[in-house]
């Protein structure tokens, strides 16, 4: 009877199995804004370039925003045109952002395949707007939740 | 001969006055196995000898599994030994393999479909631990019925080859190979196990256990898919069946 109930749980057991990927694969750069000198941020019109490709995106938040990496290069180029306000009057600035990192491939599993991850290497900006440029964490991973850059305006 | 002949005729007047009828052979063997006195003689405390035998088992649920559905399986034999029919300390040993292909590819940004292998090579694992009978004065001394704990240990290497990464802004990269993954694991197994004599020194069984991982490394770029004698990485149940052969009885 033991034995007969033993083989009648192996179908439980095998087809007890979730075929789809629930992990998220995509690894970005999360980036901050913080103001140290009492300018407020408006807008950000970020233009993002690696090799030949590159996107162009409108960032209306400031604290924890999702940029991507280029996992087939190392270097990726930023170019920032930020729109701010100095005790009241408006004014727009434009910073670039170079970025080095090396890109490494991570297994996740049989369902999902892999993620990729960034390690950022050197980070270098031209000071028109942003007074300082931090790396906060240099891993850059899929399912990570600190924040990689913080930019200092 | 008279004698037996005279002894058999009046035990069966003695059953059938009693309004039984002749026991048939599964009765008697029944009989035969109820030799064991139920009680056992005041300060005994086991009624099994200190060594009480020593058997050897395969795994033969994976082996099937792997020659007609899976694509990855752990072949493993155990030693057991019988204290009291108490204690059973064992250990096993196996090498165990995967070839692993997923199953209906990937469904990226792109619309691209790929599929990627995990491949592992013939690789070795080994568990040591600890069965405990409760009903260790049981009159059937060829049938156990185990609560065990078990601590495993393993290593593998593993290529992963056609990986593809989906990137909705810079496009897919791939293919992608992680060659030379070498991983070390070390778990713990807590189960029953049930073994049933089904002939002379022969008896079939199963285990049943949860399985906990203690620690693995050479995770630096995922986690295995596959791990010698613990089966699947993310699993946290462990099926065997067993067969069973007994050395010394």
């Amino acid at each position: 009877m033991c034995l007969l109930l033993g083989v009648c749980g192996i179908p439980m057991l095998f087809c007890a199995c979730d075929n789809g990927c629930e992990q998220v694969r995509e690894a970005y750069m999360i980036t901050t804004f913080t103001s140290t000198s009492g300018r407020t941020m408006r807008s950000i019109s970020l233009l993002c370039i690696s090799d030949t490709l590159g996107y162009t995106a409108t960032l209306t938040q400031f604290t924890d925003i999702d940029l991507e990496l280029n996992p087939k290069s190392t270097h990726t180029t930023m170019i920032l045109d930020c729109s701010y306000s100095d005790y009241g009057d408006y004014y727009t600035s434009s910073d670039t952002v170079e970025i080095d990192y090396t890109v490494e491939p991570k297994f996740l599993d049989m369902e999902c395949g892999c993620t990729v991850l960034f390690q950022i290497n050197n980070v270098t900006s031209t000071r028109h707007l942003f007074s300082n440029l931090i790396i906060n964490e240099e891993n850059i991973v899929a399912d990570g939740d600190a924040t990689n850059l913080i930019f200092e305006y | 001969m008279a004698l037996t002949g005279l002894l058999f005729l009046s035990s069966s007047s003695a059953l059938l006055a009693q309004g039984r009828s002749i026991p048939v052979s599964s009765e008697v063997k029944a009989e035969e196995q109820k030799e064991l006195p139920i009680e056992l003689p005041e300060g005994q405390k086991y009624r099994y000898r200190f060594f009480n035998g020593l058997n050897v088992s395969v795994d033969i649920l994976d082996p099937v599994l792997h020659l007609f559905t899976f694509e990855h399986a752990s072949y493993e034999a155990q030693l057991m030994a019988d204290f009291h029919h108490r204690f059973l300390p064992m250990a096993s040993f196996g090498m165990g393999l995967a070839d692993e292909t997923s199953d209906n590819g990937l469904e990226f940004g792109t619309g691209a479909k790929q599929e990627f292998t995990f491949k592992s090579d013939l690789a070795p694992f080994g568990k040591v631990g600890f069965a405990y009978n409760f009903d260790y004065n049981s009159t059937r001394p060829n049938d156990l019925y185990l609560v065990f704990l078990r601590y495993g240990l393993a290593y593998n290497k593993a290529d992963i080859t056609n990986l593809y990464y989906a990137d909705e802004l810079w496009g897919s990269l791939g293919p992608i190979s992680i060659s030379g993954q070498e991983y070390t694991t070390q778990w713990v197994e807590l189960g029953g196990m049930v073994k049933v004599q089904i002939a002379k020194h022969i008896s079939l069984g199963w285990d049943l256990y949860l399985k906990v991982k203690l620690t693995q490394s050479g995770t630096d770029q995922g986690s295995p898919f596959f791990v010698p004698g613990y089966g699947p990485n993310k699993s946290h149940v462990g099926f065997s069946f067993r067969l069973y052969y007994d050395i010394l009885q």
